[in-house]
């Protein structure tokens, strides 16, 4: 299955109550409607984007180990994903 | 959900010479966590204080209304990212070419709305061919 099929499944289950979520009414108007809003502020065009220099940068992984980015880079094409965790 | 399925295409991403990395403002620990449950063999790092998705323009305050409901259910995001001021960054995803420009560039702040990873595939493919 398609990681958006997977996605679309999640969200018509979650957003009918459904467990394991069993979400009640309410919680769900209030993400929708921080979405909806976050959407309309327009933050999403106002990031990097392709043709733009990507910010370098130094991160732990979760034993302790610094990778940079530059030294990533060195090796061939970088792939980042933002995840907000959870 | 959508590490699971990046990690489901990481092969075809390292036979085209990328590295896969993910950035989250969790904890170390909570990160670890992450990479145990879903067997992820590409790392997440620790985005502490989400100083670079802020650098990417992807870090977002989160409304009062959506820190009550989280505190509600004793969601405790400060505590969950060592971080007091209850942000997250928008999902986002991007290649950046060895040169350190960015090739491709993904964000959408419903995080119900990914592409595939596969999506990537044609970027890193014409990446190798510009090398070789």
């Amino acid at each position: 299955m398609s990681l958006q099929a997977q996605l679309d499944a999640f969200k018509a289950d979650f957003e009918s109550g459904k467990p394991p979520y069993n979400a009640p009414r309410p919680v769900i108007e209030i993400m929708q409607r921080a979405t909806a809003e976050l959407i309309a502020t327009g933050a999403a065009s106002l990031t990097k984007k392709a043709g733009d220099v990507a910010p370098s940068f130094s991160l732990k992984d979760p034993n302790g180990n610094v990778l940079d980015s530059d030294e990533l880079l060195r090796r061939g094409p970088l792939i980042l994903t933002f995840y907000r965790g959870a | 959900m959508e590490l699971k399925a990046l990690e489901a295409a990481k092969t075809k991403y390292d036979k085209l010479g990328a590295s896969l990395v993910a950035i989250s403002p969790q904890t170390a620990a909570n990160s670890r966590k992450s990479v145990e449950k879903n067997n992820l063999t590409f790392p997440i790092l620790s985005d502490t204080h989400g100083k670079v998705s802020e650098a990417f323009g992807l870090r977002f305050q989160l409304p009062d209304y959506l820190i009550e409901l989280y505190e509600g259910f004793k969601n405790d995001l400060p505590l969950f990212n060592d971080d007091p001021s209850w942000t997250l960054p928008m999902p986002a995803r991007f290649v950046i070419g060895q040169d350190g420009v960015i090739l491709y560039s993904e964000v959408n702040p419903d995080y119900t709305s990914r592409p595939e990873p596969e999506d990537l595939l044609p970027v890193l493919e014409r990446a190798a061919a510009v090398k070789a």
